[in-house]
């Protein structure tokens, strides 16, 4: 037990040693955690969004008309 | 070759083969980096265990100044060649740039109140680097501050080539001017002058980030490259909606 107290006190400068690695792992997962479900919502937005049945003009309508809204 | 890869597919493609290696580099060496930096390393004559604190602080400081050089060198390939990838690349690298300054900055402070009996001080390489910090803040504050995305793209690489000239200077700060921060002791001529056995941890370290920062760099252009697909969607949604409706309103009676 002692030793652990020993190790953990870090020849007195605990109160600055484990912030250090404390906040290096919040900030290092934070930025993982954070980029993964960037990536991952825009991709279930974008597969959401190409689901939707537009009424993009298909190429077939496209050739066939022309320009629309020219007489 | 990289021409071959500005292709958004086939960069997605490589990604996904290359995140995994990331993954698993990333995890290896930081793990036993930790394990050297906070168990199997002796403390310093000087410094006590405060060493330990360098094993974050120099990596995080070192990988600052490369994400910085990388984001100006993305947005030159961006402005110059104006490769579809370059502009994506260097979006995505200012918020992980910012995190390690942060994370510099704070364990330097953690580390100057016990060993300079202040937590901070006005002087060249501190300074500088807080000057680094406000240069990736004011970088994705101008991308994003532009009803055009293009425009902002574009402010935001000019704002990114210039502030780049601040990156010599953070380098050579310690040489440069009389400061409190101690000069390089690992890149320096005539080779690192610190014991192998702190040199290891810290370059397993360093190692780590800068795999960390590959492997979380494909996620978020993963992410920017959705998000610009997503945009060109919604226009060309809104688009044939607005051009559909009037000709079928039109050709309904015949």
């Amino acid at each position: 037990m002692n030793a652990i107290n020993d190790y953990l006190a870090m020849g007195g400068y605990a109160l600055y040693i484990w912030p250090t690695y404390i906040v290096f792992a919040v900030l290092l997962l934070g930025t993982f955690f954070h980029s993964r479900h960037f990536a991952k919502s825009t991709e279930a937005r974008l597969m959401a969004l190409k689901k939707v049945p537009t009424n993009r003009p298909r190429d077939s309508d496209a050739k066939n008309k022309g320009p629309i809204n020219e007489t | 070759m990289v021409h071959y890869f500005a292709n958004p597919t086939r960069f997605l493609r490589l990604a996904d083969i290359l995140s995994p290696w990331f993954a698993a580099l990333t995890i290896g060496s930081i793990s036993i980096g930790l394990y050297f930096g906070l168990f199997a390393s002796p403390p310093d004559y000087q410094q006590g265990e405060t060493v330990r604190i360098m094993y974050i602080h120099v990596p995080a400081a070192w990988m600052a100044l490369f994400c910085y050089s990388s984001m100006a060198a993305f947005s030159a390939m961006s402005l110059i060649w104006k490769h579809p990838l370059a502009d994506l690349a260097a979006r995505a690298t200012a918020p992980v740039g910012a995190v390690f300054t942060f994370l510099a900055l704070f364990t330097g402070s953690l580390w100057g109140q016990p060993m300079w009996g202040t937590w901070w001080v006005w002087d060249a390489r501190l300074t500088s680097m807080l000057v680094l910090f406000f240069l990736y803040i004011g970088y994705m504050a101008l991308n994003n501050a532009f009803d055009d995305p293009e425009r902002g793209a574009k402010s935001a690489a000019i704002l990114a080539l210039v502030g780049f000239v601040n990156v010599p200077i953070i380098k050579f700060s310690v040489d440069w001017w009389n400061t409190l921060h101690q000069p390089a002791s690992v890149l320096k001529m005539g080779g690192p002058s610190i014991n192998s056995a702190m040199l290891l941890p810290l370059l397993l370290m360093a190692f780590g980030f800068t795999v960390y920062y590959f492997w979380v760099l494909m996620l978020r252009i993963k992410g920017e490259i959705n998000v610009h697909r997503i945009r060109n969607l919604q226009i060309r949604q809104i688009q044939s909606a607005s051009s559909l409706s009037v000709p079928s309103s039109q050709q309904e009676p015949n």
